[in-house]
């Protein structure tokens, strides 16, 4: 079930929110999670009713996984090998869901051979609840979480507002959340914060994303060669798109979350203000960020065995993150631009030079949108095309592809509000309940829910 | 406060959608309950797949065309004339799949009047996963069944409100024809010409602009089975004419290019072996005709042709004539694949640019 869809926002949110503080009113905690586990399943089912077996399967080898190596650390045994095993085994589902046709197509060009193609179909959200996990079993290894208790556990990977596109979360950041009692009563202020954040979520999704996806998807899958303008504005768009989108669904995520009184990690902290690389991903996709330095950089050796390895450590990292989104190497490549610049950007600081705030935010954002064409672009050998028109390959000549009004005022919006300090999660917090709020958040409902038919999907959840 | 907050706003939501609601019910732009009798139909080409079922649901006719853009330009009231009884009604949609055609088909045959089909066989349709959708991500299923419960998302929508309000405002906008015989009829905005045709054309990929996929013999058959043989098979009272149409030459010799030409060929051979067997269907097949198909000034591309080809066309179906039978059906496809591998780019685009010269 998308979060932009009727069914989710008409009948299954109001249903799930009722349902669950209706039990929890009649102090039945453990049935309210129960539920919440259950409509979690039904959530993911409405997807691919089939795919349930796969999401179970993960729960229960990860949930013993955990188990088995918190009883042997407390026995002081070896916690090693079920380590290994546990993460294999994740590594393994993901490895033949997501990149078992890429692996088959890479080998059988390599060999100058047919390809052979299994009929696979990736399971939405498997990239989430895998390393969501993954993060789980190391915090049991390092003796930072432990659940006894399935049922938690089930509540702690399925929960259905991150289950298909995150936030990635951390065991011990959840569960104490989960087993307070005053979770399952209604808090009406957190009630309307979340409310109000589910709004401009679903109005940043719908009335901005899906607006600008018109523009950059006729550039990228343009038969025609595109011009100079054609392309950066296609980029830009995108580049907005892609934050909207990605950041809509985080705020719904967040704001349904807390109208149950649940605080999920914040995800998004304007990116696009920020003045150097560096400080972009601190900003973007925060707990992705979070999960790469604590599980992949830092085990590699992070900044401890001097520059030349740092600097392996972050290429290395960032090639992950983006194999991690997709198997194709355009996001390799994408991936690789990230890691390459922000070396490029330790090398800098350590010149001293410091440019004026303007330059260095043009400078980052710049290479953010030309980073985002291998992020964008179906195959490298578009990806690269894409990157000539950039340059002015395809001519210079005003604009080959139809720019509606309605496009450019998006746009301009977009850049509005992506530069404004105030973002949604600071409006949230600061909110008073007056009436303009009252009207804005009433607004956004309504045109946001007339606008999602024939809804397109959220971009990561083929991540 | 904040009860009030949520109060206020749940309320005001919920009003806002329900006047946009009660504005899309009443007016009904993609005719989903009514036939529009306040204002003139319009059928609106960018929203095929959502008005086609509510045509198919209210309109009064006994034979559907439920076909691509290929037969967009035949006039319900053409078919009539042809076949000398029955009441036609255009449903065709744009890029139709085979799925996109059974879906609209039940659709129609669920009003329990309908006593014809009219198919174009296009091999593109079955190319994809058996329930592959033509344009877009899926289908507005809500809107092919008989039920009114699940509109929602046609009753809440900006796009239906757009249309509504400017129905309401006496708007005239482009994009849509007001004539149920016709109401998919594109012929008059373009030129059919040979020029037109071979300027357009990428000699070195000749589906570049169409980008239609590969197709394999098992893939096509896996739509084919479910999409085509269960209606045709559940359906024994209604009467299934089949029409393989007329692409011109370039089409063959794309496919033959890119190794569809075989794969096709099987398709067409298996296609007709299974549906023979069932008294209620025919098939007639348009793709021989060299009168046609090597006469590019009757082509606004390499698919497309025009209403002169579309109006002799119906009149053989209406005929009977170009009907594929037990005795003639290899000989039919061979004379074909015989067509494909003889036919030269070169030699097709040398005519055209001579006869431009002259």
């Amino acid at each position: 079930m998308l979060f932009n869809s009727y069914e989710f926002l008409l009948f299954f949110l109001p249903a799930v929110l009722a349902a669950y503080f209706a039990l929890g009113l009649r102090g039945k905690d453990r049935l309210a999670i129960a539920f919440l586990v259950a409509a979690s399943f039904f959530f993911y089912a409405w997807w691919r009713a089939q795919y349930i077996w796969l999401l179970v399967a993960s729960i229960a080898v990860n949930f013993a996984a955990g188990r088995a190596i918190v009883h042997r650390a407390a026995r002081n045994e070896a916690t090693r090998t079920l380590l290994v095993l546990g993460i294999a085994f994740d590594l393994l589902l993901l490895g033949y869901f997501k990149y078992a046709n890429f692996f088959l197509a890479n080998v059988a060009s390599l060999l100058g051979i047919a390809p052979e193609r299994l009929d696979v179909i990736l399971p939405i959200g498997i990239s989430f609840f895998t390393f969501t996990q993954i993060a789980f079993l190391v915090d049991a290894s390092r003796g930072k979480a432990r659940e006894p208790d399935l049922l938690n556990y089930s509540l702690f990977v399925t929960y259905f507002p991150h289950l298909l596109a995150g936030p990635i979360l951390h065991h011990r950041e959840m569960m104490p959340q989960f087993a307070d009692r005053t979770t399952k009563r209604v808090d009406w202020e957190n009630v309307a914060r979340g409310l109000a954040l589910l709004a401009i979520g679903l109005g940043k999704k719908v009335l901005i994303a899906d607006t600008l996806a018109l523009q950059a998807n006729d550039a990228f899958g343009s038969v025609h060669p595109l011009t100079f303008g054609d392309a950066w504005l296609a980029i830009l768009c995108y580049t907005l798109q892609i934050y909207f989108d990605f950041s809509g669904y985080t705020d719904m995520a967040l704001g349904m979350a807390l109208m149950m009184n649940i605080r999920l990690p914040q995800n998004f902290d304007s990116p696009y203000r920020q003045r150097n690389l560096q400080e972009f991903w601190r900003h973007w996709h925060m707990t992705l960020t979070r999960f790469l330095r604590d599980y992949v950089y830092i085990p590699l050796g992070g900044n401890r065995r001097g520059e030349p390895w740092t600097s392996c450590a972050i290429v290395a990292t960032f090639l992950l993150g983006g194999l991690w989104h997709g198997a194709n190497w355009t996001f390799v490549a994408w991936g690789l631009a990230n890691g390459v610049g922000l070396v490029v950007l330790r090398l800098w600081g350590r010149t001293g030079i410091r440019l004026p705030a303007l330059a260095a935010w043009l400078v980052t954002f710049l290479f953010v949108n030309v980073a985002w064409v291998f992020f964008r672009a179906p195959d490298m050998a578009s990806a690269v095309s894409f990157l000539g028109a950039l340059r002015g390959g395809g001519g210079f000549a005003g604009f080959r592809l139809v720019v509606a009004p309605v496009t450019i005022a998006t746009l301009a919006a977009a850049c509005a509000i992506a530069a404004w300090p105030r973002n949604s999660n600071r409006i949230v917090a600061e909110m008073t309940f007056r009436w303009p709020l009252q009207v804005a958040t009433a607004l956004l409902l309504a045109a946001g829910i007339l606008s999602l038919s024939n809804p397109t999907e959220f971009l990561y959840f083929n991540f | 406060m904040p009860k009030r907050f949520i109060r206020n706003s749940l309320l005001a939501a919920a009003l806002l959608l329900a006047i946009a609601g009660a504005i899309n019910f009443e007016v009904d732009p993609f005719q989903q309950y009514r036939i529009p009798t306040k204002y003139e139909p319009r059928f609106y080409r960018s929203f095929q797949r959502y008005e086609n079922p509510g045509v198919a649901r209210n309109y009064a006719y006994d034979r559907a065309i439920i076909a691509s853009s290929l037969f967009e330009n035949i006039p319900g009231s053409e078919m009539d004339r042809a076949f000398g009884y029955g009441r036609t009604q255009n449903l065709c949609d744009s890029a139709l799949t085979a799925y996109d055609a059974r879906k609209l088909a039940e659709t129609a045959l669920s009003t329990g009047h309908v006593k014809e089909i009219v198919f174009n066989v296009d091999y593109n349709s079955f190319s994809g996963p058996p329930d592959h959708v033509g344009y877009g991500d899926k289908l507005p299923l809500y809107l092919y069944d008989r039920t009114h419960w699940n509109d929602y998302p046609y009753v809440l929508s900006i796009a239906t409100l757009r249309k509504s309000l400017d129905i309401l405002a006496g708007r005239k906008e482009v994009g849509y024809r007001t004539d149920p015989d016709a109401p998919w009829y594109w012929a008059d905005t373009v030129t059919f010409s040979a020029k037109n045709v071979v300027d357009e054309l990428d000699v070195n990929d000749l589906n570049r602009r169409y980008q239609q996929p590969q197709r394999t013999l098992d893939g096509m058959m896996k739509s084919f089975e479910a999409n085509v043989v269960p209606l045709v098979r559940d359906n024994p009272g209604t009467t299934f004419i089949f029409a393989w149409p007329p692409y011109s030459i370039l089409v063959w010799i794309d496919f033959r290019r890119r190794g569809q030409l075989d794969v096709s060929l099987d398709f067409k051979r298996r296609f007709f072996e299974i549906l023979s067997k069932y008294p209620n269907v025919r098939i007639h097949d348009f793709q021989a005709r060299t009168d046609w198909i090597t006469n590019l000034d009757e082509y606004r591309d390499m698919y497309h042709f025009s209403p002169r080809i579309s109006e002799a066309l119906v009149k053989d179906l209406g005929a009977g004539r170009e009907r594929m039978t037990p005795e003639d059906y290899v000989a039919r496809i061979e004379n074909l694949r015989s067509i494909a591998l003889s036919a030269d780019l070169g030699k097709i685009i040398a005519a055209v640019r001579a006869r431009q010269r002259r």
